[in-house]
């Protein structure tokens, strides 16, 4: 792979955090040699999506938004992609990090657009938070657990492993991290394991 | 639809949660417990989803328990 494009918005509690969790998928492409074009908070629009896909032969996208059965969404919520795009997406494979978009939307950019893949949940992305930590996110070790098992998608994708391996490699990650909090005493752990075993429970992977 | 015992188990497995803890589902907003809490009673879809997200905790619980 050569490139691939980051979309990550930044306007509200939730895409702080998404946006804020996936600064370390920049640093892990430049050292695999992977050229990231990054998307982020005012850039993440659709003209401006539109653009580079046009421009660039970037093979995966990696959407770290809000989204819904339909639909995700960039900087205010404008809307970046429905299923009436699918055909822009032809032989890409498109991470999510969003809600619901596993369900429909995914469906039809792989079976009708002709993507190669696409990575998901079907229905909400939840993680927990420290209401304490929310201007520095990537300290907060609340929510950490599900960002580290959410990250091997990206991660193994721009490693060069298939959408198969990096699903798989996300699940090894929830398995290992329920396993951990199931044994910890803190006060946060059930909610860190409902998160867990939520967005495990919903991740799909569709591939063509 | 989940019968109003349950509903009420789950809200009291709520009132258990840090309350220094949030929980971001959906775009309409990072909820506290009391508005989690909220959210069961008014069956909404969000209410919805924490039911189901409980339901599921609680069933892999006794997979965990049976270890």
């Amino acid at each position: 792979m050569e490139s691939a494009i980051l979309i990550r918005p930044k306007y509200d509690e939730t895409t702080a955090y998404l946006h804020d969790w996936s600064e370390i998928i920049i640093g892990f492409a430049e050292n695999k040699g992977v050229s990231l074009f990054d998307l982020n908070h005012l850039k993440a629009t659709r003209k401006t999506l539109l653009s580079y896909l046009k421009n660039n032969n970037s093979s995966l996208l990696l959407f770290n938004c809000h989204g819904s059965s339909l639909a995700l969404f960039g900087h205010d919520n404008e809307i970046l992609l429905t299923s009436k795009d699918a055909s822009v997406f032809r032989d890409k494979t498109i991470y999510a990090r969003s809600c619901q978009a596993g369900s429909n939307l995914g469906q039809v950019l792989v079976k009708l657009g002709g993507a190669k893949a696409f990575i998901g949940y079907k229905r909400d992305f939840i993680f927990p938070f420290d209401k304490n930590k929310t201007t520095t996110p990537i300290r907060d070790t609340v929510c950490a657990p599900v960002f580290d098992c959410s990250n091997k998608i990206p991660f193994t994708l721009i490693k060069g492993g298939t959408p198969q391996d990096a699903h798989s490699r996300s699940m090894e990650a929830y398995e290992h991290w329920i396993k951990h909090y199931v044994d910890d005493h803190s006060i946060e752990a059930p909610s860190i394991i409902k998160c867990l075993l939520w967005n495990q429970m919903n991740q799909v992977c569709i591939e063509n | 639809m989940v019968s109003e015992e349950v509903k009420e188990l789950i809200k009291a497995r709520l009132e258990e949660m840090p309350s220094h803890i949030k929980l971001s589902i959906g775009s309409s907003g990072p909820f506290n417990k009391d508005e989690l809490i909220e959210h069961v009673e008014a069956d909404d879809e969000i209410g919805e989803t924490i039911i189901d997200m409980e339901l599921n905790y609680m069933r892999a619980f006794k997979r965990f328990s049976t270890k």
